[in-house]
């Protein structure tokens, strides 16, 4: 159950408020490549190195000049960017009301520019809410709020996205010819979509409109004992439309022979819902020494998601027409699908908090969840907690330096069923064979038992206030363990299928929880209100039901890097362990194994290495590299975190500025490896604009970690402790200067309050992460501290308004 | 008590309108496979067994690109040199690497572990009506199932060696072992061919992309010439078994070679069923694509350059007499750019024979009819990845008849001079010898010939353990040498997965 507190309008005023703000956007940071002239100098000692070739071979003497003078050349990495992007925010509220009616009225108007070019959302929002008193016994109240937003943006993906193809092309080559025909190749003539064919070839449109009716209403049935009914109802339209046209990515990639494949697709969603909730609750204070706080719940609710997709390939007056008439297309490749989905969740709970003098605490509650999406449907959660509040103990009542404090024990269970509609069952797929008819395949086996993931959580904490109220501090300790995770287990394929969804596997999360918040200052003009927390938590999987009691991490692309372990953290990366390059004399010498022995066959032979090769630790020295020579090579999850939050308000003026820290945890830096071109699925020229190829390995040049252009041997391409880098990182979240117009002067003018702010977000942090923002990395607890092409966090400006009168 | 009476009323009509929700939800856009199996009519089971065919396709990068690219490993078919990191070299030098070509392991791997799972459920579960006609319809469809999964489980053992046994769904688990070659060829692909030769038609429900009672049989004789050889090395018994079904066919089937070979290999022919018997059929509109567009073409083809990821191997093709076939098969005379431009601007072109342009290989313009008229332009193309066609059956009579009897009659040297005869040798050069080493060395080399980059050479050379003459300049130190098998590696996750040992090598 979630508590939402609503703002509520006072009574027998209308108050009409407006809040705006702009918000600038920029890059904090840009990667330091090669300039075009460095690189195609570069490219021409690979053309040398590797091949052979002579001098200037890639770009002549000429080309060689333009790039130097600037007069040549692209920067792909900056102009994926806006620079800046601007977000405007404009909300009106009206509220207010008489004896027994109260309402509030909103509208709001958000329009954001995405930090890459092509990525846009606007917003419009309205709210309206009425709460009346019908009898004195007899509530009533509605709440209807929705918003129709509208959003489009450029293809970002793990697998040849956008992020990671433009900060890699090389930038000596122009997006397009003079023709305007873009130039979809590398600088050796391989091929490759450019990157600018993704911003300037994007055209997809994402309409949403949401509708939410929320009613109630609440009976005081007798002295303390009120119930309340509430329905509400949810409606949602979506449509989503999108056009590839001949110089898109999807054209480019599904050229047939009828030319580059154009697409046309319309997507619309209609989904409706709706949540009953009835809540009995019986409030009463006896005497002084007892007070009983009883609640039951009884919550129902129900979807219905249909949604269909139509698909045409290779449409005619794609400009005129587009996505207005799939018609106009070649018909035969027509593609149709739709879909419906029914879930219904239905719970009940008991709760009863009973306080005895004042001091003594006890709280009790037991909740059944069932839910239509799992084999074994119901589930019990109980949970108890105790709390006693020494501060009302005759020793301490009278304590002036104490004012506070409490200490809490609780134990709790809650369930999770997030899993796909009619997962258990098998499913059976329409496919269209070749030679157009309809065919049905199995697509995926009955899971056979699924059942709520549970988590059980025990803590102990405790509040603790002195100085009047002016420096508080609470702790807590927690250990959580969360039972039947619902997991993708990895299956052998002569099963059948490659994965299995079960309740398997065990997580447990243990840790403390710090926080200080203290008013240093609290004088009629100068007040300064500082808070800290400060939190350390360490999850780590308890049970991996596999033979050798770990697993690869479900999913394809930066999951890979993740070994699920037992008994090691979660987000533990696996991998080979870097050794360096290999040097001529350790190519050439003779292979031993583990025993000593030799078998007349020199490294290079053994491995199928050359000088200027990476190495890798081979553990076992069995002469093959594979997984027995893999091991954890790092840890995503952050051992400790902090957040410092401080406002100081002088006279009008109200100033605060918000840190945080992150420590003790790795990076596994994959951007900087697909600079390398080592990492699959990322189609990268075989030499890339990073600065890190000037220090590479040369027969001149030995002593560097970095390969050389070399021809004969092998660069596998896999995860390894090379591009394991310290994440630890604090930094400045946010600076904000605010200005509050003094209260006489309000009311002379006629007004409630008017204040205006600027803020700037992300303006800096620190760290010795070389990539360009360790918190993008701070994914999901399972696969965190991957940078694989992240979205950046961008440096923002903002200057705002809120007035009300 | 006029309050009590209100709320009561109210909550009681509020109650009954909100009725409570079931919690049992059942598919909405989709039928389980339970249910469809149960319930299967004729028409449901003939979908049911064409979606096997999809599952033997695997998607664009599947079955048709990577017997390809492990055919790499035989002397008919080479990869580009000059191509950085191309990890087909490894196949050129004989020793797969178990994470650089891990791709095509994985996908074969899962490819016909996929087939054999669908084709066990069908086969297990499919319910026959009481009408013992109806039945027969049933079984002549089902045949297919079987079909299918006899021909998977061939290309496991020939490819991977020992493979876990399953067939039936309750038989697999994670940690089963790997059954021995012997028991799988004794246990599953025998019988099941067997069952496929009893149950299924004379002509096919859709041509050749489906199989025919012949088609099983070629298929059954392949696996008797195979178990003749290497690794079960089961002699002569076996020869006469294949040579025995070959002629089964040769008499019985009235198939017939088509009189062009050129002709077998155009996209308007593929209905026809004279000669192919089960063919994989590829339309890359219809979202079921070949792979033969731009890997097959040069790097510098003009006007488009291709990804060159397969040429034809000099030593081959020099060694390739010169007839309708080769002229058909080759590709050596093609237009590259000169660099420069005439005075509207267009490319200069100039012809280059193959020994003059940049990767100086033969290109393989065997399956260039499949690009509809835009070479080299996609990736994607259509036709069909033969699988069985009549000349091999008549090969396969002529070597194991003379393998068996160690000697060789009349009906022998009529196959392979039908062969002969269609591929457009003068009568002088037919094979006329009835010494049965010689004859045998000609059926070999005639087999080269015939299926050019068709992907069966590298299984010719493993049975016959001729990798190491005809591989010579790689077989030194090969892993295969290394480690005396021909198997590549089963895809290294499965090993982690399952706890299995690697073929040693790996």
């Amino acid at each position: 159950m979630i508590l939402v507190t609503t703002k509520n309008p006072e009574r027998n005023k209308l108050t009409v408020t407006l809040n705006a703000f702009a918000n600038i956007k920029t890059v904090a940071k840009h990667a330091d490549t090669l300039s075009p002239y460095e690189y195609a100098n570069l490219v021409n000692d690979y053309g040398k190195e590797y091949f052979g070739y002579d001098d200037n071979h890639y770009y002549n003497a000429e080309q060689l000049a333009a790039f130097q003078s600037g007069r040549a050349g692209f920067d792909y990495a900056k102009e994926i960017f806006r620079s800046p992007a601007v977000t405007q925010n404009y909300e009106l509220s009206v509220g207010g009301g008489g004896e027994n009616t109260t309402f509030l009225a909103s509208l709001r108007y958000q329009k954001d520019e995405g930090i890459i070019k092509e990525s846009d959302s606007d917003m419009y929002s309205w709210r309206l809410k009425v709460d009346t008193k019908i009898k004195k016994w007899l509530k009533a109240g509605m709440n209807l709020y929705g918003y129709y937003r509208e959003t489009s943006s450029p293809r970002i993906s793990q697998y040849d996205g956008l992020i990671q193809q433009a900060l890699y092309f090389p930038n000596t080559i122009d997006p397009q010819d003079e023709k305007g025909e873009y130039n979809h190749f590398f600088f050796d003539g391989s091929p490759t979509y450019n990157p600018m064919g993704h911003i300037w070839e994007s055209d997809n449109s994402n309409k949403t409109l949401n509708n939410r009716l929320q009613g109630y209403v609440e009976f005081d049935i007798i002295d303390g004992l009120t119930f309340r009914s509430q329905l509400g109802v949810l409606f949602e339209n979506r449509l989503n439309t999108s056009v590839q046209s001949e110089k898109s990515y999807y054209a480019y990639k599904n050229e047939d022979n009828d030319g580059p494949k154009t697409q046309g697709q319309a997507r619309s969603y209609w989904n409706t819902s709706w949540l009953n909730t009835n809540t009995l609750s019986y409030v009463k204070e006896f005497n002084a020494n007892h007070r009983i706080n009883a609640t039951a719940v009884f919550e129902q609710s129900y979807a219905n998601n249909y949604n269909h997709t139509g698909t045409a390939y290779h449409l005619d007056y794609i400009d005129r027409i587009g996505v207005n008439n799939l018609a106009w297309a070649n018909s035969s490749l027509n593609e149709l699908a739709s879909d419906r989905t029914i879930t219904t969740l239905m719970s009940g709970m008991l709760r009863v908090n009973y306080v005895f003098m004042n001091r003594y605490m006890v709280t009790a509650s037991v909740r059944a969840d069932g839910s239509s999406r799992l084999k074994d449907k119901w589930s019990y959660f109980p949970s108890a907690a105790l709390a006693w509040d020494l501060k009302q103990e005759s020793f301490l009542s009278d304590n002036n330096f104490i004012d506070q404090l409490k200490v809490r024990v609780g134990y709790g269970s809650v369930g999770n069923q997030a899993v796909e509609a009619y997962r258990i069952y098998s499913k059976m797929s329409p496919v269209i064979t070749s030679n157009n008819t309809t065919a049905y395949k199995a697509d995926r086996p009955v899971a056979p038992y699924l059942k709520w993931e549970r988590n059980d959580q025990f803590n102990v904490g405790v509040d603790f206030g002195i100085l009047n109220g002016r420096l508080r501090f609470t702790a807590d300790w927690y250990n959580k363990l969360s039972k039947d995770i619902l997991l993708e287990l990895a299956q052998p394929t002569h099963m059948g299928f490659s994965e299995l969804l079960m309740n398997s596997g065990e997580i447990k999360n243990t840790g403390v929880e710090f926080t200080v918040s203290a008013d240093p200052f609290t004088g009629k003009d100068f007040q300064w209100h500082s808070d800290l927390t400060l939190s350390h938590n360490k999850g780590t999987f308890n049970k991996i039901p596999t033979f050798n009691h770990r697993q690869q991490q479900a999913g394809s692309y930066q999951n890979q890097l993740f070994q699920m372990i037992e008994g090691e953290k979660l987000g533990t990366f696996w991998g080979y362990t870097f050794a360096g390059i290999w040097q001529e004399d350790e190519v050439n010498a003779p292979f031993t194994d583990a025993d000593g022995k030799t078998n007349g066959k020199t490294n290079g032979q053994v491995y199928g290495v050359v000088a200027g090769n990476s190495k890798y630790v081979d553990t076992n020295k069995d002469g093959v590299l594979n997984d027995a020579d893999q091991g954890v090579i790092g840890c995503g999850q952050p051992t400790f975190n902090w957040g410092w939050n401080n406002t100081f308000n002088y006279k009008n003026f109200d100033f605060s500025f918000f840190v945080v820290g992150f420590h003790g945890f790795d990076i596994y830096n994959a951007t900087h490896q697909m600079g390398f071109n080592m990492i699959s699925g990322q189609n990268m020229a075989a030499v890339t604009p990073m600065r890190d190829f000037l220090d590479r390995w040369t027969p001149a040049h030995t002593d560097t970690d970095i390969p050389g252009f070399v021809q004969g041997g092998t660069e596998n391409k896999n995860f390894n402790s090379h591009f394991v880098e310290k994440g630890s990182f604090i930094k400045m979240k946010s600076i904000t200067l605010g200005y509050a117009l003094p209260v006489p002067v309000c009311r002379s003018l006629g007004i409630h309050h008017l204040r205006v702010y600027a803020s700037v977000q992300n303006p800096f942090h620190i760290t010795r992460y070389s990539g360009l923002d360790p918190e993008a990395t701070m994914g999901s607890p399972l696969v965190q501290g991957v940078d694989w092409g992240s979205y950046p966090n961008s440096r923002n400006y903002l200057l705002g308004l809120n007035f009300s009168f | 008590m006029k309050r009590l009476l209100y709320i009561t009323t109210l909550a009681a009509g509020m109650l009954a309108t909100s009725s409570c929700v079931d919690l049992v939800q059942e598919p909405q856009s989709f039928i389980t496979e339970e249910e469809y199996i149960a319930g299967m009519d004729l028409e449901g089971i003939q979908q049911a067994v064409s979606a096997l065919y999809t599952n033997l396709w695997y998607g664009n990068y599947g079955l048709n690109c990577r017997l390809q690219r492990l055919n790499v490993c035989a002397d008919d078919v080479t990869f580009r040199a000059a191509k950085a990191n191309n990890p087909l070299a490894n196949y050129g030098k004989l020793s797969p690497n178990v994470t650089v070509n891990t791709d095509d392991y994985d996908i074969t791997w899962s490819l016909f572990f996929n087939v054999i799972n669908n084709s066990n459920k069908l086969i297990n579960n499919t319910v026959f009506p009481d009408n013992e006609t109806d039945a027969v319809e049933f079984k002549k469809v089902l045949g297919e199932a079987y079909f299918l999964r006899g021909l998977s489980y061939f290309y496991l053992v020939r490819l991977y060696g020992d493979v876990p046994l399953i067939l039936k769904a309750e038989e697999a688990s994670t940690y089963m072992p790997r059954t021995a070659v012997a028991e799988i060829y004794d246990k599953v692909i025998v019988p099941s061919l067997k069952t496929a030769v009893e149950w299924l038609p004379a002509t096919g429900r859709n041509t050749s992309a489906t199989p025919t009672k012949w088609a099983a049989e070629a298929c059954l004789a392949d696996v008797y010439l195979t178990m003749a050889s290497w690794p079960l090395d089961k002699g002569a018994a076996y020869y006469s078994l294949a040579a025995e079904t070959a002629a089964d066919i040769i008499a019985n089937s009235g198939l017939y070679l088509t009189a062009k070979y050129a002709d077998l290999w155009k996209e308007d022919n593929k209905a026809q069923t004279n000669e192919v018997m089960f063919a994989l059929h590829h339309s890359s509109t219809l979202k079921t694509a070949s792979n033969y567009g731009k890997s097959y073409y040069p790097a510098d083809f003009y006007p488009n350059a291709g990804w060159a990821d397969y040429y034809g191997n000099e030593r081959f093709f020099l060694n390739y007499p010169d007839d309708e076939r080769k002229a058909w098969n080759y590709m050596t005379t093609w237009k590259v750019k000169t660099g420069e431009k005439d005075a509207n601007n267009k490319d200069i072109v100039k012809d280059v024979y193959y020994t003059e342009s940049g990767d100086k290989l033969p290109a393989i313009s065997k399956y260039y009819d499949y690009d509809a008229g835009a070479p080299g332009k996609s990736a994607q193309a259509n036709g069909i990845t033969c699988i069985y066609r009549y000349a091999d059956v008549l090969l396969m009579y002529a070597e194991a008849s003379a393998r068996a009897t160690n000697s060789v009659d009349a009906d022998a040297l009529a196959a392979i001079q039908a062969v002969q005869k269609r591929a457009g040798y003068p009568d002088a050069q037919l094979t006329a010898t009835t010494d049965p080493a010689a004859f045998l060395t000609a059926v070999f080399n005639e087999r080269g010939w015939e299926f050019f980059a068709e992907m069966k050479r590298w299984f010719d050379l493993v049975r016959l353990e001729k990798v190491s003459e005809v591989r010579s300049e790689a077989w030194a130190g090969s892993v295969f040498q290394a480690n005396s098998h021909y198997y590549f590696p089963i895809p290294y996750q499965q090993i982690n997965l399952t706890g299995w040992t690697n073929n040693t090598g790996y």
